[in-house]
This record gives C-alpha cells, structure tokens and sequence, in this order.
C-alpha cells in the first residue's frame, strides 16, 4: 500500500467548478507587489552605494593586518610627498634651509634677483647667519671654525663702516643672501654652494654669492696661518678684490636679471686663489655683467647701475685689476 | 439507485471517475524555466522574473489564502496575500530550493501567515480534538454524479452548485484540516510536501487529509438529495 493518500476526484472535480475559481486579487494590489518586487532590486542611489562601499572599507580595516597595510600605504605616500621635489631641507646643508624664498621649476631662472639683506661683506653677515643656522655635518667642514669665529669677532674696520641696508628690503628676500653668506663662512663649501646654484629656484639669489663664498673659502683654507699676527691674533683683510667684490654685490643688489645677450665690452677675468677662473665680469657703459665659471651655459647677469656706481666700480676694477 | 442525473440522461448515471489535473494538464514546455530558475534570476536582480513568478502563481495562491481564511476572515485575504509575497521578497537572497519546490514554499509561507491572522481573530486552528476518527460512506456517496468534465450545460451547473456546496463544506472545517485538504487537493502538494508546508510529521499530515477527505464526503453526500431539486 502507498504512502501517498489518493486524491478525491469528486472533491477536485467540485473544487474546480467552485464559484470563486474566478478570484484573482485585485489591480493595484497586484502593481504594489509588483513595484516592491522591482524596488527591491533596483539598484540603490549613488549615495547610498557609496556609504556602503565606505562602510565595508572600514570594515575591513578593523583587520589588523589589513589595517597594517594600510598605515604602510600613508606613510609610504607621506614620505613620497616629503621627497617628491628632493630631498627635505634636514637632508641638505643646513644653512641652505634659508637660502630659497623663491619657489619654483628647477629648470627655470630667476628673473628678478632678490637684494641681500645687509650691506656688509659676507664674511661680516656671517655670524648672524651662523647662529642661526644649524651645524653642517662634519664630514662636510673643510675647515676649522674656530678662527673664522674669531675673526668674525673682530671684522674689517671697513666692512663695519658699511651702510645699513635699504629699508626697502623685504624680511624673505633678506634672508636669502645671508644664509648663502653664512653657508660659505660655515664650511658648507664651492661644491654645497655650486649645488645650489645648479637649482637657481632656491638659491641663485645674487649670482655673485658663490664665487664670493668660494673665494673666500679658498682664503680661509690656505691664508689662516698667514692672516695671524705674531700674538696670534687674525690681521684685518684687505684684499682689494674682495672689497671690490663686496662693492659690487651691494650695488647691484636686486638689479641682477637674466641677459639674454653677452656684454658688448670685453670681460675681464675673476681669479679664484688657486688661479682657476671663477667667472668674467664686465663694468659696461649702463650696467654690470657677470657670469659664473662654474654654470658658462647659464649665460650672463646684467645688473643696470647708476653713472656713479659705475666710475667706482670702474676705477676699482683698474685698481686690482693692476695690483694683481 | 434509482438516482437521476441534473441531465437527466441515465447513460451517464454510472461511476465516473475524472482523472485529476495534474495528469490531464499539458507538460510544462521545457524551454520555460522553472519556478527555482526563476526565482534565483529574481534573486541576482532580475525583476522579470519575478513577474513570471507571480503571473504563475498569484491566483492559486490568492485563493488558497481566500478559502483557507473562509468568510469570516475574508477581509484579511489581501494582506495575507500581500504580506506573503513580501516576504519571497525579502527572502529572495536567503532562499534556497532545500528539497522544498518554490511552490510548497510559497503555500507554506501563506499558511503560516494566514493562521498567525486566524490566531488573532481567535478562531480555532487546532485538530487535536477532531473526534473519533474520520466519517467512512458505507459506499461512494457520488456514484451517480455525472462526470466533472461534462459538456452539458445541466452538468455545469451541477457542478457549480456542488463547488459552492464544496466551499459551504470547507468553512465547517478545523483550518489545519481545511490547508492539508487545500494544499493537496487543489495545490496538488504531495504527502512529504504537505508535511513540511504545515510543519508537521508525515503520518499527521496523512491524519489531516483524511479527516478532511472524509468530512467533506459527508458533507457532500448530504448534500447529493439536494441536487435532486435541480433536476
């Protein structure tokens, strides 16, 4: 005998010609669990889909070890932005950490040069700078501090007598030479300083401040000794052509432009100590020019001066000029 | 017997045993996809089949809901509905063909539904006290009914009569009896899947029909001297 209970004909029969075989629920409520059926799989708005997709992110991140991988990730972009432009500034000479108000592409000049801040020779606005300025490293001092501290200490009696500076001079822009200054007289050297250079958007200020520094980095490297008295006191400097120089950077500071041509007047040649070029300058009939040694394809600066400033530069250029 | 038919016709005064509908029903086309198919299509966000869904099956099931809730309760018949449908479609990603059709599943959530609104009318949803046991006919009540599938207008209306008796005869029963004998009857759910849309054991669901079979013959063949006045 089946399990299965047979199914009554009669019963069946009179089921289907039961009167409510017609019944059938109405319209609309047919369309409302139609439109139910079709909103319940509708795709969600955007907004909601998003929250949800940020949720199930943040879900996952409770994971540690997904929570891990990610931590990674920021630090890793973090340190990728720091690094992005070059190094940090801790990762350079220090000094050069003020060298570069003027932010831009590495491949650009400069137009405009930016006037020092004091009107005083490097080696005076070096220990301002210093102060400030945090220790080069020692593998990069290629000299001794201590006498230039002390020579600091007492400075030339015409370097003192120079006039201050132009109360025009903005605070940002004053910093720039100074910390250039101070990274000579520091012992950041030619090569920080010809590195600096090379990146004109943070340190060619005054395209003078490096061969000044290099040659007064060659002087301290090889005229210390000679530069002591015999109670061991460092002498007053007076090298004509670093006053001349001194001379020149005041006068043209802020005037300094990219020349587009070479100077019509023959240049005359800047020693360096070991003898090798440092550049070519020339006192034009309306302006000065220089061009670094060190960057020949730069091209030239042209720096307009007054009549006056240029007789005086012109006969002190005569005068070194003869004495060397 | 000395019976006679609504028609009249002695020649048609003799047993006559209808097949049942599921045997008489053209096959399914192959190419249609079946309920299971179309529900996971709903499932993946296919609304159209949804739609198959419901076209195949909402007017059985709004007249299951209909005649199981009987006229008394006749009023929640469209939110039982509704609410039973909702549910396939808050289900749809839960749902899985565990040995159950879409189908059974779908009467199962319908009579669960509609004995939770039976249960808050108060009316009695229980067949633990049905009695001594099923009514047995000492013979076939209907032996001379004439058949179900009769072309002749007489007989229609007979069989009219005799569905509404049929439905008279249903309010009397206990709603548990009324499902089984619903859901098998004219669901054409089997034994195994009746058990499991009344969750119940089988043998019990096998008590329930009977009871109900066995009532709704009684009720029926009291009714047949009736169908003499329609003659």
């Amino acid at each position: 005998m089946s399990d299965e209970l047979p199914r009554d004909a009669h019963l069946c029969a009179a089921l289907r010609h039961a009167p409510d075989r017609e019944l059938a629920p109405p319209e609309a409520l047919s369309r409302e669990i139609l439109a139910a059926a079709r909103a319940a799989v509708a795709p969600p708005p955007w907004p909601r889909r998003v929250l949800a997709k940020a949720t199930a992110q943040l879900d996952m991140l409770r994971r540690p070890a997904a929570g891990a991988a990610f931590a990674s990730l920021v630090l890793a972009t973090v340190i990728g932005l720091m690094w992005r432009d070059g190094p940090p500034p801790e990762a350079d000479a220090p000094p050069l950490r003020q060298a570069g108000p003027v932010e831009g592409r590495a491949d650009e000049r400069p137009r405009e040069v930016a006037p020092p801040a004091a009107e005083v020779p490097a080696s005076i606005a070096a220990p301002a700078a210093a102060r400030e300025a945090v220790p080069a490293p020692p593998t990069r001092k290629p000299a001794a501090p201590a006498p230039r501290h002390r020579e600091a200490a007492a400075p030339p009696a015409d370097a003192r007598r120079a006039p201050p500076p132009p109360a025009a001079a903005a605070p940002v822009d004053a910093a720039a030479p100074r910390a250039e200054a101070a990274a000579a007289e520091s012992g950041a050297g030619v090569g920080a300083m010809q590195k600096s250079a090379a990146r004109p958007a943070r340190a060619a200020i005054d395209p003078l401040a490096p061969a000044i520094a290099a040659l007064d980095l060659a002087r301290d490297t090889t005229d210390a000794a000679a530069l002591r008295s015999a109670d061991g006191a460092l002498a007053p400097r007076a090298d004509p052509m670093r006053l001349w120089l001194a001379d020149l950077q005041r006068s043209a500071r802020g005037r300094w432009l990219a020349a587009d041509t070479a100077p019509p007047e023959p240049a005359t040649t800047l020693p360096g100590r070991d003898g090798a070029a440092l550049g070519q300058l020339v006192i034009g009939a309306d302006a000065a020019w220089w061009q670094a040694a060190a960057e020949p394809g730069a091209g030239w600066w042209r720096a307009p001066l007054p009549d006056a400033d240029l007789q005086r530069l012109r006969a002190g250029l005569a005068a070194w000029s003869a004495a060397r | 017997m000395g019976f006679s038919t609504p028609s009249g016709t002695v020649a048609r005064i003799k047993l006559v045993g209808t097949p049942p509908r599921w045997q008489t029903e053209p096959p399914m086309d192959p190419t249609t996809p079946d309920d299971d198919t179309l529900m996971r299509a709903y499932a993946r966000g296919d609304a159209t089949a949804f739609e198959r869904l419901y076209e195949r099956h909402h007017a059985a099931l709004y007249r299951f809901v209909h005649r199981l809730l009987g006229r008394a309760a006749a009023a929640q018949a469209d939110e039982v509905f509704q609410d039973t449908w909702l549910r396939v479609i808050q289900a749809r990603e839960r749902w899985a063909p565990q040995g159950a059709s879409f189908r059974t599943w779908l009467f199962t959530l319908a009579h669960h539904r509609a004995v939770d609104c039976l249960r808050k009318r108060g009316r009695e949803v229980s067949v633990e006290s049905d009695g001594d046991g099923p009514w047995a006919p000492d013979g076939d009540p209907w032996a001379q009914w004439p058949a179900a599938d009769a072309g002749d207008a007489a007989d229609r209306r007979f069989w009219r009569v005799a569905g509404q008796r049929l439905l008279d005869c249903l309010e009397g029963l206990p709603a548990a009896q009324k499902a089984a004998f619903l859901l098998h009857h004219e669901d054409e759910l089997s034994l195994n899947e009746l058990a499991a849309a009344l969750g119940v054991g089988f043998e019990t669901a096998k008590s329930r029909l009977r009871y109900a079979m066995g009532k709704l013959r009684a009720c029926m063949g009291a009714y047949l001297p009736a169908t003499e006045a329609l003659s």
